[in-house]
């Protein structure tokens, strides 16, 4: 008996050491990237005071772009985001939405909102994809295209897309997002002065009881909803530390399916979108890295921070938590299927450094941290660690935690301020501190769910809710 | 004797604080060996969250002045719109107009010049650049000092409000290490009324290696026809690196210069890198003669495909209906721009009654014709 709890507790002091490492570790890239962020922050505000985005527009010779709009039972959402994607402020585009077999009326409000015609239309690339029903272009917007299909999956629908892409740039997005007027012009700079970029993410910012008038957002503010105000402290703090920082040590690892931008040819030399992952949008820019690093052809793929998509973010934890899911299941089965790539010095930076940190610390992260807070407190109940030590660490925790996302809130408001409002502000500080006592939590709970449900191969995307947009009275067009 | 009193308060306040911190330290001292690592971690985390606390103060602080800020120009910019629009207004001046501005408003003065020229021309232009011409010395004292970012836009104020008075320190700009720098002064010069200052451009041409052809040969472009001599002989210039040939090349084109073709050739016949051909093949397409034709159809079956899709364009703009044969052969092609190209390259020929056979048959390419049809139909 003796030896059965002498060996329990060098096991949980084992783990102990485990989760501290992990915490060290975690927080130790949290610090890198945000102090990171904050100098490229600084110095891209002062380029962007250098730059004309008119004269860009007017002479800097901007290469045509396709911007793929995938939509599945989108019809709360589709027909306005549309109609902010064809007012968008960029010479040559064109706008391709590809119905992935929606089972609601958004094929049909499409073709009547936009007046609908069949089309020829030639596939460029062949690359596998479920089959097209059919091709449509716009009566009145000879820019718009819409591509019907057989549901598929979003890597499924952007394929279509890259298919009957015809442009050497191409926007991915989600068709219930709101790109901001100047977003494409700002995502394209990379391309013009950096000739070997093959890709750029753009923020994601969270549009939740925000106004939207004729496409263009004419009021920001927090959402009402409090799990949507944590979501928008959450972005602020994966986008303007987390992306800004991995970009400014040029391992970016992740560009969000809601918005990026891709030279076509190179994606089309790595396949495409992988159709078995339902993190598609990770996976491409892992598979971008690869290629390039294998083949030692030159390349740069970077994050750009002010090109702007506003999207919806879930409201209810029963939506919030699907969504969690997904995005844990995606990293898992991109790390794993490129786990060649782990601290593989063929990889430079992205193997030796930015894939390890996703690997061991997001991926595995909640596994080790669900079970940390068990261990605990088995731990505390047989004697066999310090109160002090392991109050110290919550403590620690806590503060860490409410530091990094200060740190965020300012980083917004020495850069962009995008939420004008002062009270917004205070509420961002509030949540700041008060996310930590549940919220942190149930993310966690989510993503150890995810794990668990990449482990057993669960598959499929979880029902998405959307509400709408909310629009002033005179936003219609046509 | 106020003063002694607040020392000794100030005494006493940090008395209590060292016996606070005593305290809380004199507890971790009972603690073993590992928790030293613990007292550092607690300590470093304690220090970040004090800089944070001070940093989310400084932001609350930031956000008061920016307020402050934004409703002073606010409140400026209102006054001086209409005093400019008023000038803009009278169309009878004797001398050019002006503004008496304090010093401490005369910078942003001049940016929010800046930001209205750029919606301006003419006469009107003319006296916005009056109205700032007391306070571009100011600027100009500033562009080879600060940050890259600040200089470069210095150097568009300048030339924007101060063009071409102050081309000198524009053009001194054009040897800063900076590439942003460089890069605004490059493309101020590259002015369709300065055709010489292609002569200071394209040796620091070569220094832009990075930045996307289109960025460069518009810059090129912009200058007009005057410069073709000079592109030409850059397009010529095997020393020269392919970017700034494939520039070169690409400016050409879009200047519509009449004697590029025959620089193209001969590039072409050099079997050159490809996008340096498919650039030349480019200027064949929108400048070339049927004289070019056997050359082209020596290049539709180039191993590369960028050179059969740009030779089955430039062959579908001089050639005849009796090329119908080589772009149904393009139809077939392995790559499917190329069979786009040929399929647009068919119907350019007045092959249209062919290609509508092809998209009417079971051909494997037949929605390619399908869409070049469309496309016609379309314009």
């Amino acid at each position: 008996m003796t030896i059965l709890v002498r060996s329990l507790e060098i096991l949980l002091e084992g783990f102990n050491y485990v989760v501290l490492f992990y915490f060290l570790a975690l927080n130790f890239f949290y610090l890198l990237t945000t102090l990171f962020a904050f100098f490229a922050l600084r110095s891209y505000a002062r380029r962007m005071e250098a730059v004309d985005l008119q004269v860009l527009i007017a002479k800097a010779g901007v290469p045509p772009v396709t911007l793929f709009a995938p939509a599945y039972n989108e019809e709360a959402t589709c027909v306005e985001s549309i109609r902010a994607l064809l007012a968008l402020n960029y010479p040559e585009y064109e706008v391709l939405v590809i119905n992935d077999g929606s089972k609601d009326s958004t094929m049909e409000q499409l073709t009547t909102a936009f007046d609908l015609k069949p089309a020829a239309r030639y596939k460029i690339a062949s690359i596998p994809a479920a089959a097209v029903r059919g091709v449509y272009c716009s009566e009145f917007q000879p820019n718009l295209w819409v591509i019907d299909k057989e549901n598929g999956g979003k890597a499924d629908a952007l394929n279509v897309g890259l298919n009957y892409c015809r442009t050497p740039l191409f926007c991915a997005m989600d068709a219930d997002s709101i790109l901001e007027r100047d977003a494409l012009i700002r995502i394209v700079r990379p391309f013009l002065e950096d000739a070997h970029t093959v890709a750029a993410g753009g923020i994601i910012r969270i549009v939740n009881d925000c106004t939207l008038q004729g496409g263009t957002l004419t009021e920001i503010r927090l959402p009402k909803n409090l799990w949507a105000k944590f979501q928008v402290l959450e972005y602020l703090r994966a986008f303007l530390s987390g992306r800004m920082g991995w970009s400014a040590l040029r391992a970016t690892l992740i560009i969000s399916g809601a918005f990026g931008m891709f030279k076509r040819s190179a994606v089309v030399a790595v396949g495409g979108y992988a159709h078995d992952t339902v993190g598609e949008d990770m996976e491409l820019v892992v598979k971008l890295h690869r290629h390039h690093l294998e083949n030692k052809i030159p390349y740069t793929i970077s994050f750009v921070p002010d090109p702007v998509a506003w999207t919806e973010c879930p409201e209810s934890t029963k939506i919030l938590g699907r969504q969690r899911d997904r995005w844990q299941r995606g990293l898992f089965e991109v790390l794993t299927r490129h786990r060649v790539m782990l601290f593989n010095p063929k990889y430079k930076r992205i193997g030796m450094f930015a894939f390890p940190y996703f690997y061991f610390l997001e991926m595995l992260g909640p596994a080790i941290e669900i079970p940390g807070y068990f261990t605990f407190l088995i731990a505390a109940i047989i004697g066999s660690i310090s109160y002090t030590y392991m109050l110290a660490f919550f403590v620690v925790a806590f503060i860490f935690g409410i530091a990094l996302s200060l740190f965020s809130v300012a980083l917004e408001e020495l850069t962009f301020r995008r939420y004008p409002r002062t009270r917004d502000l205070f509420q961002l500080f509030f949540l700041a501190i008060i996310e930590n006592f549940g919220y942190r939590q149930l993310t966690i709970y989510w993503r150890i769910h995810g794990f668990i449900s990449a482990l057993r191969k669960v598959e499929g995307w979880g029902k998405m809710e959307r509400k709408g947009f909310k629009t002033t009275p005179d936003s219609g067009m046509k | 004797m106020a003063s002694d009193t607040f020392k000794e308060y100030l005494n006493k306040f940090i008395t209590t604080i060292k016996n606070l911190v005593d305290q809380v330290f004199s507890h971790f001292e009972v603690l073993p060996r590992l928790e030293i690592a613990l007292q550092i971690l607690i300590l470093t985390v304690v220090f970040i969250f004090v800089l944070t606390l001070i940093i989310a103060m400084a932001v609350v602080l930031l956000r008061m002045k920016n307020n402050r800020n934004a409703r002073r120009y606010h409140r400026l910019e209102k006054l001086w719109e209409g005093k400019i629009m008023e000038m803009l207004h009278n169309e009878e001046y004797e001398t050019l107009p002006s503004i008496d501005i304090p010093g401490k408003d005369q910078l942003f003065f001049v940016q929010y010049l800046y930001r209205f020229a750029s919606r301006l021309r003419g006469q009107e232009l003319q006296i916005i650049k009056a109205l700032a011409l007391p306070y571009l010395p100011m600027i100009a004292s500033k562009i080879h000092r600060g940050y890259p970012e600040l200089r470069a836009r210095n150097i568009n104020i300048l030339a924007t409000l101060g063009f071409p008075e102050y081309i000198k320190p524009i053009t001194q700009a054009l040897k800063e290490d900076a590439p942003i720098v460089k890069m605004a002064a490059a493309r101020i010069l590259a002015h369709p009324d300065y055709p010489e200052h292609v002569d200071l451009i394209l040796p620091v041409l070569s220094s832009f290696d990075e930045w996307s052809m289109n960025f460069l040969s518009s810059m090129l472009s912009e200058m007009g026809p005057h410069i073709a001599p000079q592109l030409r002989e850059e397009l010529m210039n095997s020393e020269a690196s392919t970017r700034v040939r494939v520039a070169a090349a690409e400016a050409l084109r879009r200047i519509g210069d009449l004697a590029a073709p025959d620089s193209a050739v001969q590039v072409l016949e050099l079997d050159e890198d490809p996008e340096l051909s498919a650039t030349c093949l480019k200027i064949l397409r929108d400048m070339g003669t049927p004289r070019h034709r056997p050359l082209l159809l020596d290049l539709v079956n180039s191993p590369s495909e960028i050179i059969r899709i740009h030779a089955l364009a430039a062959l579908g703009s001089v050639g005849s209906r009796e090329d119908s044969g080589i772009f149904r052969e393009g139809l077939d092609d392995s790559s499917s721009w190329v069979a786009l190209q040929a399929a647009r390259a068919m119907n350019q020929v007045h092959s249209s009654e062919l290609l509508g056979e092809i998209a009417a048959s079971d051909h494997p390419r037949a929605s390619v014709a399908q869409q070049v049809l469309a496309e016609v139909s379309n314009t």
